[in-house]
């Protein structure tokens, strides 16, 4: 029977050619559609990096036609940060390294960013790469000398780009901080001043429940003077019973920027439907919720942020470190806080970490916010510790635990097993220093 | 000897631009070696003026603020060898020139001498210290025309920091001893 369609064609006596032909416009058929459709990943040749998977559908966020993945492709996306690129491209321009280049192109982000293919950390060069240019670091330095090939940034001791955390004048400045500061506290966020009283007013045929009405009243939202129309109203298209994430962002439009920027919005910002939790690669709850946008961890009436900071994120992550939050030290800061209160500066949520609030705004409009770039504290530990950790603890204390994986998977529960070999290498060279001081006397 | 002339355009650069777009290259030239003195004395001037008016005056003197490699997380003011770097990356977003600071004692290594040109000149250097060394090279396939000038201590700012510092490779400067050099390199393709 399986022949049957190969013998009615051998039967049918149908020129070789147009077989060919047949068979060949089905297949650009067949492929058109699924290029053009939901099928797209099956165009992506091997598996895509951790940072890039939830959007490669969207080749065109990399890629442009003909000419690869420009670096202009890349920098739409991960703009320079604040803190000055240790090798920022424009360096290799100048002459005094122009000979690196012929080791590593370090003008373009592929060259150690390559994509599609297994990457350890984002990096495809091996974690050896630094000496290809710095070779001579080991036998240069004798405090460098027991120390591998590929140690540089896996100690946690330097980072390509951003070494502002990890500079010796960075350590130094704070190397024999205490493990908890004397008041360890949070920024507080920027409350926006309040436009005046509102009113519940809506349609009669748009009439919410009473609840609604009454969470609304209780809410900041209510306090700061939000109305229904505020959120509801919509241009060229009146009051409509379903307000979308674009009225949010009429008011918080870094929260809505910054949320695209990071894991949980980023298929917003290729075009693509909203992220839904199991597409991820972390483990993540069966009944998490289908969608992700700015509903699904804040409730637009009763604007709990309490929820929002741990219950919403624990709804859908299911890995350990998120199972050990609530009963981990950190965990045990929030369960202290007061319920229907405002938590303290000093109690510590999901939302701390991960979601961290930050000085945002210009010159004029300096006020801190909630940064919504889920994944911007995780790109390395030095830069959770100097931006969220360090409001708490002291550096060495914060360093040492973030290095330490089986810490990070248990929520912070135990002292980490050894202290950072950056803290240690300062702490070696303050003695040195003062041994000098003593011979010198 | 090897003689290249460079458009007057990058002396319009150095004067802010008050020349104005299209001077052309029929219009009158000028050395390499004139053109890179003219970036230097720029150099030279701007790093004086900040070490000495802004550096020395509000931390040493009014001791109003400091100055610190960590300007931005403790509010206070880049040190004069970072503020010569920035100005330095500023500039080669323009492309064109570059400039940089080099010296065998430098805290942070990556700025001591590494090139044939900046070995060779720092050896001419330690004998005339007042006359730049110049040469013509060639870095990454393209050819460059640079120039290495003497880095004075101007201010008395620059003399503590580098003898106070745990990494600093030498201790004893003085007021006016040569610290270090500033390149510049002018591209010729």
């Amino acid at each position: 029977m399986r022949e049957l369609p190969l013998q009615l064609l051998r039967g049918l006596r149908i020129p070789l050619r147009l077989k060919v032909g047949v068979l060949s416009a089905s297949a650009i058929v067949l492929l058109t559609a699924a290029f053009l459709g939901a099928a797209r990943s099956v165009f992506v040749p091997g598996p895509t990096s951790d940072g890039h998977h939830l959007f490669e559908a969207s080749c065109a966020s990399c890629h442009a036609p003909f000419r690869g993945s420009p670096r202009g492709k890349c920098a739409s996306c991960h703009p320079p940060d604040r803190a000055p690129d240790t090798h920022a491209a424009g360096l290799f321009d100048d002459p005094r390294w122009a000979h690196t280049l012929e080791e590593i192109d370090a003008q373009e982000c592929v060259a150690c960013h390559g994509e599609h293919r297994h990457a350890d950390g984002g990096v495809t060069v091996g974690p050896d790469f630094c000496m290809r240019c710095h070779d001579d670091v080991l036998e240069k330095r004798a405090s460098h000398a027991s120390f591998s090939r590929s140690s540089c940034g896996q100690a946690g001791c330097h980072n390509y780009h951003d070494n502002s955390a990890l500079n010796v004048a960075f350590l130094t400045r704070h190397r024999d901080e205490p493990d908890r500061l004397p008041r360890p506290q949070v920024l507080e966020r920027t409350v926006a001043p309040g436009k005046g009283s509102a009113e519940a007013r809506f349609p009669p045929e748009l009439a919410p429940g009473q609840g609604l009405v009454e969470r609304w009243r209780g809410s900041a939202h209510a306090a700061a003077g939000v109305s229904c129309a505020d959120c509801h109203e919509r241009a060229g298209a009146g009051f409509v019973r379903a307000a979308d994430d674009a009225s949010c962002e009429r008011c918080h439009a870094f929260e809505g920027a910054t949320f695209r920027s990071g894991k949980h919005g980023v298929r917003r910002a290729a075009g693509l439907p909203d992220l839904s939790p199991a597409a991820a690669r972390l483990p993540m709850k069966p009944d998490a919720p289908r969608r992700l946008g700015c509903g699904t961890c804040h409730e637009p009436h009763g604007v709990d942020t309490r929820r929002a900071a741990v219950e919403a994120c624990l709804s859908c992550h299911d890995d350990e470190h998120s199972r050990s939050f609530l009963d981990s030290p950190h965990g045990a800061t929030w369960r202290a806080a007061a319920p229907g209160s405002r938590p303290p500066a000093s109690a510590v949520s999901c939302a701390t970490c991960h979601l961290p609030r930050v000085e945002a705004g210009d010159t004029g409009d300096r006020r801190v916010a909630v940064n919504h770039h889920n994944t911007l504290t995780l790109a390395r530990p030095d830069r959770m510790a100097k931006l969220v950790c360090m409001n708490c603890h002291g550096l060495p204390f914060a360093l040492s635990s973030l290095l330490d994986e089986r810490l990070v998977r248990a929520s912070f529960r135990g002292r980490a097993a050894r202290t950072s070999e950056a803290i240690a290498m300062v702490r070696a060279l303050a003695r040195e220093a003062g041994g000098r001081e003593e011979d010198t006397r | 000897m090897r003689r290249k002339k460079i458009i007057l355009g990058l002396g319009a650069l150095l004067a802010g631009g008050a020349c104005g777009r299209g001077s052309g290259s029929a219009g009158p030239t000028l050395s390499p070696e004139t053109a890179a003195d003219y970036v230097h004395a720029v150099i030279a001037a701007d790093r004086a003026t900040y070490a000495e008016e802004v550096v020395h005056r509000l931390q040493d003197v009014e001791k109003v603020i400091k100055s610190s490699e960590q300007f931005r997380e403790e509010k206070g003011l880049p040190l004069p060898s970072q503020m010569l770097r920035m100005g330095a990356q500023r500039a080669a977003q323009k492309g064109g020139f570059r400039f940089a600071l080099v010296s065998a004692w430098a805290i942070n290594k990556a700025n001591m001498p590494r090139t044939d040109f900046e070995k060779r000149g720092f050896a001419a250097l330690s004998s005339a210290p007042d006359a730049p060394y110049r040469s013509y090279e060639e870095a990454g396939g393209k050819r460059y025309f640079m120039a290495l000038y003497a880095d004075k201590a101007v201010s008395q700012a620059c003399v503590s920091c580098h003898n106070a510092h745990p990494q600093s490779p030498r201790r004893d400067f003085k007021l006016n001893d040569v610290m270090g050099g500033v390149i510049v390199a002018l591209p010729l393709d």
